[in-house]
């Protein structure tokens, strides 16, 4: 078995995540970025409330608007109250809005979003912090990814968080986007010649609020080629029967579409996102020796539904060049409950945790007068 | 139960000959054989449809494996009609293929190449040339999969070509192949990055002059007999609206150049199209007129609409054909059908609706007396009306049925009462047969769908209705008759008949019907939905007349025809939340309709609408409206 990036991975969940930053941040050589979310999801300001408290001037941030058009104004005033409490969070920040979508409903989010941080600078921080918690999918992966080769580059610590709260993923609803197509920056060779006789395996993430979703990307992948479906399910869960629900909401599309069984479905920890990442890459590993002399084997992820289980995938995608396929939110569309009651979740991705030192000569503003 | 008619057409199938065996040739013989033969490898050919409208299923036809497949069966018998109509297409020439057809998606890396922060030209010149090398591609590789060495394929190359025929990599079939990786390798890498490169750092491979669309003009390949055959290249550009508006009118005049020898179709739904240019599309019935400098319809193009909005009883009748057709290919599938010779839908569906248990007519008896006496109608005057029911037998009816007999006295007396009925004791009235409102079909319609509504006597029954309520859109009918299948297996599987009742039919249908408007999900499929249910409940109101002015009621909303046309100026926001709904099936637009001396333009509802509010699938019945009225109803949030 080739050596995994994160086998061992630095995590933390179940109350360490808070235990971790308050410590690790405390030590006063640390300066961090926080890039986060800020919408309307309740678990926007979660994670910057800690860091602030902990980092105090020492944490800057870059807040993501995410613009969409079409969506409910109640939205767009919780987003507006949360933008108000991050930038009251942390003073030397500022709030980047960029469009989703443009003109022409194409899916631009990715771009635009990578295009904020142009001109940002690295210089002054030890660490990065990315909290996915209100990010979209298509958002938060290409810029952790983006972030991730910045980080190597410039010798910084990089820390994905999330605010685990299945229950608000599942809350939250809106109206697709038409089309089913790789994340920016996720192709993964999908589509070249050179790739034209791999065999397709699918592990998508299930949720029932994005059925009609998942049906579309589906439709995409077989319109060229026969795929092997494997849906991705939460067990051990905080609802223990949340994957039975699933599979009854999919019962036709097991059945009649995807032709899934029993033997296709895959149990992961919904609180875990290593556990999805190993058990992708596991199951890779296989599928790779078994269709070696048959063309090779193209595993492709979509990661709908639980935030943290999408970080696993983000990992298992950034580690192995998976493509992503997914169907962007063209508008929000229901309102979360208020109030988040769930667990930070922590993921080291880069830096002193894996060996790599982190280049400590930061221009922090006390150092630079 | 592995259900084939939720599988979407489009869905690959694990060999050619499974796909074929779902494949009607009904809409490729309506919509391109009539088409000028040649025109269809010549000129660009322009093809737009609703979603679902079965663009890729045709375009699939085309492509190499599936005309292959389809000739080493040509001897089966099933295989003869697609046979003769690609013959008729001119795709298949003297029992030899003719065109080597790939289909290209364009829903991925194409769009992405306009948000490059480089000139349009250089854009589009990226576009063209990924497009270019894919085509290669796709064409050698499906010369490859038939067992083709690529040693035996070359190209025809213009004979003024030679420059560019060396940025090809030449006439070889191995060079061509090894030139178009490269150049898709360089392009994908581009496209594929999360910082793209400044223009000045782009590769030369993929700004350099590589058009092999302006240099093959044949693909020849020589088979182990050593016989060689001279391909005609077809490239069908599929879901082009996925592109950017410039991006695609780009490449429409990048393809419109009469010197490109590659045959060539782009495939995009209506919505594509600028509101203004759709809207014309739709009034013009010329498929679509894009706005482009010097260049005109039919002699530069080939515009093929697949909803036609000509000749719509035709159409109508062409569908249910096709329908049926593509329904007994898919049930063919069903083991548990073809073990029991059902291979007719139609046969599954019972069209006998039962008569109303006897309270229920007791009860409809009484509200007609009501009626009489609050219309003030004399006994002899209703004796009158209800000799010309009895009278009136509808073709293919050998009686109507006393519910529905009882519901039609009751639609004339009120329309009596419209005429100004003279009193109760007004017995003398002259001419009473010019007096009588006329007994016909209309007045038929007009009960059946009352007592659908007062009583649920079933009302979409039968194929007609299935094929019907599908707004002629293959997907939806497919989805509409997978409900039905469903409940047939199930019965037969439970040992019971597999023939449906009416009421089941029409229950399920109205379910789905409702299921399918609640899940929309399309951009402004809200602000859509809001709307054709606002108008779907004042057509409601119309049919529920008790006079039924309408006869089986209105399920349109009419906006005189100048109007309908000033819609994109005057009130853009309508304009783009009519294109959606059109686009999507939920509204369909009918030019140019007389009535009353004036011209309307219709914009009926989707069949799956009509079915969800119980209104009629006849088609003609209307409100009279405005642009203005309509406008303020979207603004007001419907």
């Amino acid at each position: 078995m080739t050596k995994r990036l994160w086998d061992p991975c630095v995590a933390h969940g179940e109350g360490a995540s808070e235990e971790f930053m308050s410590t690790f941040f405390a030590d006063k050589t640390r300066r961090a970025v926080i890039i986060a979310g800020a919408g309307f999801d309740p678990r926007s300001t979660r994670a910057t409330e800690v860091l602030s408290g902990v980092l105090g001037d020492r944490l800057r941030g870059i807040f993501l608007r995410e613009e969409r058009s079409g969506g409910q104004s109640a939205l767009s005033s919780l987003g507006d109250s949360n933008a108000k409490r991050l930038t009251d969070l942390v003073p030397k920040s500022r709030i980047a809005p960029f469009p989703v979508f443009s003109t022409d409903n194409a899916t631009v989010g990715g771009r635009r979003a990578i295009e904020t941080l142009k001109s940002e600078t690295w210089t002054d921080v030890t660490d990065i912090v990315v909290d996915m918690s209100a990010l979209s999918v298509g958002v938060a992966f290409p810029l952790v990814k983006l972030l991730l080769e910045l980080a190597r580059k410039n010798r910084r610590n990089l820390h994905v968080v999330v605010t685990d709260d299945p229950s608000i993923d599942e809350e939250i609803d809106g109206i697709s986007s038409e089309k089913a197509e790789t994340l920016f920056g996720f192709k993964g060779g999908l589509g070249l010649h050179d790739t034209s006789d791999v065999t397709i395996l699918w592990l998508p993430q299930l949720t029932a609020r994005r059925r009609k979703a998942l049906g579309r990307v589906h439709a995409t992948l077989t319109e060229e080629q026969e795929v092997d479906v494997c849906p991705l399910l939460p067990f051990p869960a905080r609802d223990p029967r949340r994957g039975d629900k699933l599979i009854e909401v999919f019962q036709e599309e097991f059945e009649s579409v995807w032709r899934v069984d029993a033997r296709d479905l895959i149990y992961v920890d919904e609180r875990k996102p290593v556990d999805l990442y190993r058990s992708v890459l596991d199951i890779d590993d296989a599928r790779t020796r078994v269709f070696r002399k048959l063309g090779g084997s193209q595993t492709v992820l979509s990661p709908f539904g639980s935030k943290v289980l999408s970080l696993g995938a983000l990992m298992a995608a950034l580690e192995r060049d998976f493509p992503v396929m997914y169907v962007e939110t063209l508008a929000y569309t229901s309102t979360p409950s208020v109030g988040s009651g769930g667990e930070l979740v922590h993921v080291w991705l880069h830096g002193e945790a894996y060996g790599q030192a982190v280049d400590a000569t930061v221009v922090g503003e006390e150092t630079e007068k | 139960m592995d259900n084939p008619f939720l599988k979407r057409a489009t869905e690959y199938y694990r060999d050619e000959e499974a796909f074929l065996a779902v494949i009607s040739p009904e809409p490729i013989r309506y919509f391109l054989r009539e088409a000028k033969k040649g025109s269809l490898y010549e000129k660009l050919v322009n093809i737009r449809g609703t979603p679902g409208s079965g663009k890729t299923t045709m375009a699939k036809v085309f492509e190499y494996p599936a005309l292959s497949a389809l000739l080493r069966n040509s001897s089966i018998a099933t295989y003869g009609e697609l046979v003769d109509t690609m013959t008729g297409c001119g795709a298949i020439v003297d029992g030899k293929l003719e065109v080597l057809g790939c289909r290209l998606p364009l829903e991925t890396d194409y769009r992405e190449v306009w948000e490059f922060d480089y000139p349009e030209n250089i854009k589009l010149t990226l576009t063209t040339t990924l497009l270019q090398a894919r085509a290669v591609l796709a064409w050698l590789r499906h010369l490859q999969q038939d067992g083709y060495d690529l040693a035996d394929v070359r190209i025809d190359a213009r004979p003024d070509a030679d420059a560019a025929l060396t940025a090809i990599g030449g006439t070889a079939g191995t060079s061509l192949l090894e030139r178009a990786r490269q150049i898709e390798r360089a392009l994908y890498k581009v496209v594929g990055a999360l910082v793209p490169p400044e223009l000045g750092q782009l590769d030369d491979i993929v700004t350099n002059a590589y058009r092999p669309f302006d240099v093959i003009d044949r693909i020849v390949v020589r088979s182990k007999e050593g016989e060689e055959r001279r391909l005609k290249p077809l490239v069908i550009l599929d879901d082009a609206h996925a592109l950017h508006p410039a991006q695609f009118r780009g490449l429409q005049l990048a393809l419109i150049r009469r010197e490109i020898r590659v045959a060539r179709w782009i495939l995009a739904r209506l919505d594509v199209l600028h509101p203004k240019e759709a809207f014309e599309a739709l009034t013009e019935d010329r498929g679509d007129e894009t706005q482009m400098p010097g260049v005109t319809a039919s002699r530069d193009y080939l515009p093929i609409m697949l909803q036609s909005l000509d000749e719509r009883r035709k159409h109508r009748v062409a569908f249910r054909r096709m329908a049926m057709d593509m329904a007994s290919r898919y049930l063919l599938q069903m083991e548990i059908f073809r073990a029991r010779s059902l291979q007719r839908l139609e046969n599954l569906l019972g069209n006998q609706v039962p008569p109303l248990p006897k309270s229920k007519v007791e009860e409809l008896a009484r509200h007609v007396d009501a009626a009489q006496r609050r219309l003030k109608i004399s006994d002899s005057r209703r004796g009158e009306l209800k000799s010309a029911v009895d009278a009136y037998t509808p073709e293919g009816m050998t009686q109507v049925p006393p519910e529905l007999q009882l519901a039609m006295l009751s639609v004339l007396m009120h329309r009596m009462e419209k005429r100004g009925q003279a009193g109760l004791f007004d017995l003398d009235l002259p001419e009473p047969a010019s007096k009588l409102p006329k007994v016909d079909s209309a007045v038929l319609g007009a009960a059946r769908i009352h007592l659908l509504h007062r009583y649920d006597r079933p009302y979409y029954v039968g194929i007609e209705d299935l094929c019907d309520a599908s707004s002629e859109n293959a997907e939806q009918f497919l989805r509409l008759s997978a409900e039905l299948v469903e409940i047939s297996a199930v019965n037969i599987i439970r040992g019971k008949p597999a023939l449906l009742e009416p009421s089941v039919q029409h229950e399920k249908l109205r379910e789905k019907a409702t299921h399918v408007v609640q899940e929309w999900d399309f951009p402004r499929a809200k602000q859509v939905r809001k709307v054709v249910e606002s108008l779907a409940a004042m057509c409601l109101q119309k049919t529920l007349e008790p006079n039924a002015p309408l006869g089986a009621g209105a399920n349109a909303y009419g906006i005189l025809q100048e109007e309908f046309e000033a819609i994109p100026d005057r009130h853009p926001e309508l304009a783009q939340l009519l294109q959606a709904a059109i686009a999507n099936n939920a509204l369909t637009v009918v030019p140019r309709h007389s009535c009353k001396n004036k011209e309307w333009c219709l914009l009926e509802l989707g069949g799956i609408v009509v079915m969800r509010h119980g209104l009629t699938l006849k088609r003609g019945g209307f409100l009279e409206g405005s642009a203005s009225a309509l406008a303020s109803m979207v603004r007001e949030g419907a």
